[in-house]
């Protein structure tokens, strides 16, 4: 009987072990936004967790972008390509369409889609 | 012993039984066709299927490209005409045809004017009034003859762009060589153009969002789809500004001015990727009430959204039990 408790108490810590280990693996948030460049993740940041403003330079192909990174919000602040589309596009507040910098082959989306949405039609064509 | 091996094998079971509520998907993201396009595959051989589907774009890409080197198009634009591979010939019929239904709407003749604007380069301009004339009369898709794989053109100086059919007709055969490796769930998503492969991996539909043509960052209203396309053609994303004004890069093949129809944003939904692409781009250039006539003469074999500039949305029938669009007024459009 009490070997058997034993086993049970043995059992019940791995569990617990392997939930807790679980929990805390590093997982998407909500707020969580990647940056990909040329189709590779380079950088993930949780925007829900940063606290104050800070900048980041992204290179590609000596071409470069400038993001501006604040609590709950990310923008491209300067970029050296042709059409600047990315820096006009704004902040990435609401999360439902990617900031795209196609000279510089660079995007900014939410981790997770937001509201259910899987994919946005827009009107690039 | 026994024990600790029953113990184990319960422990084994709790963690692969966690596991399987996750389906295997592998993902892959490029830039194809002058745009950022992503593939998201579900199911067994999801990585390899990703990846054929990728290949099959950017072959695509070589044949259709206005600019690349060595491409069907720049090849027989450079040369005033001349033989294309089968698959080049046909989408360029299938492109005339398309083009012949809307009226003229949606035309791949277009390159001249294109060019006199620069839209294909990194300083477009408002082009000379004469140098646009005489753009226009190098233009019209009845100058051009497809012929088995021959293309001509009856005017000198002609030129086509595909641009506005070819990553309609690439999702379509990227949607296929995912079924032929058996895929039963995938969203592909290239620029503007988003197509669904099947329904999503719990048997639920794709939520498409349509972007806002107010608010780049909001969306209008979403549509639930499964295994079919959902393309929207708008001025907002690729435009310029001089002397104050906005001009936008889908052209009015009429009068060789970016198209002032009433219509802010035009999305399609129908299996027929070629066709939704085309499509949407003809309803934006020719406004909602032609829209609506060519909807019933193709017996609604698509479906529309169609934003107005007043921001009121329309609808057809066959799509309206699927689209949510809070706080936007909308309008059913009935046969």
């Amino acid at each position: 009987m009490k070997k058997n408790l034993i086993w049970a108490a043995v059992f019940a810590a791995a569990a617990m072990i392997c939930a807790a280990i679980w929990f805390l693996l590093p997982r998407h948030s909500g707020a969580s936004v990647g940056i990909w460049q040329n189709g590779e993740l380079i950088k993930t940041i949780d925007l829900s967790a940063v606290t104050s403003e800070y900048e980041l330079t992204v290179e590609y192909e000596g071409r470069k972008n400038v993001i501006r990174v604040g609590p709950g919000r990310i923008e491209v602040l300067e970029a050296d390509c042709p059409d600047g589309t990315c820096v006009k596009r704004g902040e990435l507040s609401s999360g439902r369409t990617p900031i795209v910098c196609l000279p510089n082959r660079l995007v900014i989306r939410y981790m997770d889609s937001p509201g259910g949405v899987d994919a946005v039609a827009g009107g690039a064509g | 012993m026994k024990r600790i091996a029953v113990l184990l094998l319960a422990a084994a079971l709790m963690l692969s039984a966690a596991g399987c509520g996750r389906e295997k998907s592998a993902s892959v993201q490029f830039f194809s066709m002058d745009t950022i396009m992503e593939i998201t595959v579900y199911g067994k051989g999801a990585q390899k299927a990703a990846d054929a589907a990728r290949a099959e774009i950017e072959s695509l890409d070589a044949m259709f490209s206005v600019s690349g080197t060595g491409s069907d198009i720049r090849k027989v634009n450079e040369s005033g005409g001349g033989a294309v591979s089968e698959e080049c010939a046909l989408l360029v019929s299938r492109a005339l045809e398309l083009g012949a239904d809307t009226g003229g709407a949606f035309d791949i003749t277009l390159l001249p004017v294109i060019d006199a604007w620069g839209f294909h380069t990194d300083d477009p301009a408002v082009p000379d009034p004469a140098a646009l004339a005489d753009a226009m009369t190098r233009t019209g898709i009845g100058a051009v003859t497809v012929s088995g794989d021959m293309i001509t053109f009856a005017k000198d100086g002609m030129g086509i762009d595909m641009g506005a059919v070819a990553k309609g007709y690439a999702a379509g055969k990227a949607a296929e060589t995912l079924k032929k490796a058996g895929i039963t769930s995938a969203l592909i998503t290239l620029g503007g153009n988003v197509r669904t492969v099947g329904a999503k991996p719990d048997g639920s539909r794709w939520r498409v969002a349509v972007q806002s043509p107010f608010d780049g960052d909001d969306y209008i209203c979403v549509v639930s789809v499964e295994d079919c396309a959902v393309v929207t053609s708008g001025g907002y994303q690729r435009y310029f500004e001089q002397d104050g004004n906005t001009y936008h890069h889908i052209i009015d093949p009429e009068t060789g001015y970016p198209a002032d129809s009433g219509v802010v944003s035009a999305t399609i939904v129908c299996g027929d990727d070629a066709l939704a692409d085309a499509f949407s781009t003809a309803v934006y250039v020719m406004g909602a009430e032609r829209a609506q006539r060519l909807w019933r003469e193709y017996d609604r074999s698509f479906d529309m959204i169609i934003v107005l500039r007043d921001g009121s949305v329309l609808v057809t029938e066959g799509i309206m039990p699927f689209v949510e669009a809070p706080g936007v007024a909308v309008t059913e459009i009935k046969r």
